[in-house]
């Protein structure tokens, strides 16, 4: 089914990377679990933009159990992938405004405190929101 | 003069700004949009419809939601298209960058359409 392709230049030693690699390790599969989160956070979005055009038209769409049953598990996904990212941005960003680097601890925990701050105010303004009719 | 001989800072790019708004901004959403505004107010099924109803009503709130759908779906083409080579994908690889960035492309061009015409 998967042709293997070999990485190796030499003939007789047609290598190529298993395809279960990342199942060999606790660390791998959280790697590729790490890359699922995309899929989640693509899936809840497109699902919520196809919600938009029927509020007015069944204003119950939003109850629906499997949205709330999806969304829950979506959050977890987006979650990891929240703390992962900002994991990663700490590992990635460099910058040096004097002589030496910011180090990336204070960049994680800046983007921590700064991502609480940014979902209370998204939670107070959507809770808070005026009905309209 | 050298030449750049790839799209793909374009799309490393986008997969970047839309990390940093699934990281900040969706878990918020999903969590309000996706599982409070579902269970409020039991009496009334519809008045977390009708205040998502009338946000929208607000420009700025639909530019807002454009990039909120658009640059996660961004990002998801650039990782998914990686991690269908971690798991051992070698042809085909035109194919799929056209697939995962034109679906991602079409997101976005079906949220455009869509807000404006809400």
């Amino acid at each position: 089914m998967h042709s293997p392709h070999p990485v190796s230049r030499v003939p007789s030693y047609p290598w190529h990377m298993p395809s279960g690699w990342w199942l060999k390790k606790r660390t791998y599969m959280l790697y590729m679990v790490r890359e699922l989160t995309a899929v989640f956070a693509a899936l809840w979005v497109v699902l919520f933009l196809a919600m938009l055009p029927q509020l007015k038209t069944d204003p119950s769409v939003m109850r629906s159990p499997i949205w709330i049953l999806f969304s829950l598990i979506a959050l977890l996904f987006v979650l990891y992938h929240a703390f992962t990212w900002f994991n990663l941005m700490g590992t990635v960003l460099y910058f040096r405004p004097g002589k030496a680097p910011i180090p990336g601890k204070l960049i994680i925990a800046t983007m921590m405190v700064v991502w609480i701050a940014v979902s209370l105010f998204i939670i107070a303004i959507l809770m808070t929101a005026p009905l309209g009719y | 003069m050298y030449k750049i001989n790839t799209i793909e800072p374009f799309w490393w790019a986008l997969f970047g700004a839309g990390g940093f708004i699934a990281a900040l901004l969706l878990p918020a959403h999903i969590l309000v949009n996706g599982i409070i505004w579902p269970n409020l107010a039991p009496g009334d099924p519809t008045v977390s419809a009708r205040r998502l109803a009338n946000l929208l009503g607000n420009p700025i709130i639909k530019l807002y939601l454009l990039a909120l759908i658009s640059l996660p779906l961004f990002h998801w083409a650039h990782r998914f298209r990686y991690f269908l080579f971690d798991l051992g994908l070698h042809g085909g690889r035109m194919g799929v960058a056209v697939l995962c960035y034109g679906l991602a492309v079409l997101g976005t061009i079906a949220a455009i359409v869509v807000l404006l015409g809400l």
